[in-house]
């Protein structure tokens, strides 16, 4: 009721009336929201995955580190945009497909580029093949979107190959010390 | 509970407000399919958004 109240009171600004201290402020406020909803949305992806049982466990945190580590900033220092955020965490929560190849293939050539929406179809279809049909349009919606932002998408991807690579670096820097240990 | 029409006049709103529209509308895309809990918590984000920049 609250919220029927406000559409009905709210008038849109005018234009002249924006001050840039106030255009700064709604930017950050955007900002802030687009964060929580890239968030939202690997949740939510990343939930319809596990929820359906699809095998694809062991590198479940992938998304979310991905999705976090998104400062809110391209490689090459871009801002994201709402949809930038959204097709990076739809990305970072189709990473969790690479388990299908394993975690030890990531430093072996590209793994992402070009592969996202075919992450996204791939889910789509083996949440589909479960008779999780909701789910499944879940990330058919989000293949047909990310089909329509060619761009973003090669920029994400780039990002999340970078993410990836630094991951399965530390995770090999990792597992090398502690064979140094065992041996020594 | 808020319905889709709802949704969709507050993606509407936030659109006229400097929000992505490309963005919002996939949103819009996916609602129907989420959980009520996760309809929920999107509707909740972009009414909190929708009242600060109302302030604003």
């Amino acid at each position: 009721m609250r919220e029927k109240l406000l559409y009905d009171e709210y008038e849109e600004p005018q234009e002249s009336s924006v001050e840039s201290r106030e255009g700064d402020e709604r930017n950050v406020i955007i900002e802030q929201a687009q964060q929580r909803r890239g968030n939202l949305l690997s949740k939510i992806m990343t939930s319809e995955i596990v929820s359906n049982g699809l095998d694809l466990l062991p590198f479940a945190g992938g998304g979310k580190m991905l999705v976090e580590s998104a400062s809110g900033k391209t490689l090459s220092g871009t801002e994201l945009t709402g949809r930038d955020r959204a097709i990076h965490a739809a990305i970072g929560a189709g990473s969790l497909v690479l388990d299908c190849v394993g975690v030890g293939e990531v430093n072996k050539g590209r793994i992402v580029a070009g592969k996202s929406i075919g992450w996204m179809e791939k889910i789509g279809t083996m949440l589909s093949s479960r008779g999780a049909t909701r789910g499944a349009a879940i990330f058919e919606k989000t293949a047909e979107f990310m089909a329509s932002h060619p761009e973003a998408v090669r920029i994400a991807e780039q990002y999340t190959e970078r993410k990836l690579k630094d991951f399965a670096g530390d995770a090999e820097k990792y597992r090398a010390s502690k064979r140094k240990k065992k041996s020594g | 509970m808020n319905t889709k029409e709802d949704f969709k006049k507050l993606v509407e709103r936030l659109i006229s407000l400097g929000e992505d529209k490309d963005e919002l509308e996939y949103w819009q895309n996916i609602y129907d399919y989420l959980q009520p809990e996760q309809q929920y918590e999107i509707y909740k984000n972009l009414f909190e958004e929708f009242e600060a920049l109302a302030k604003k």
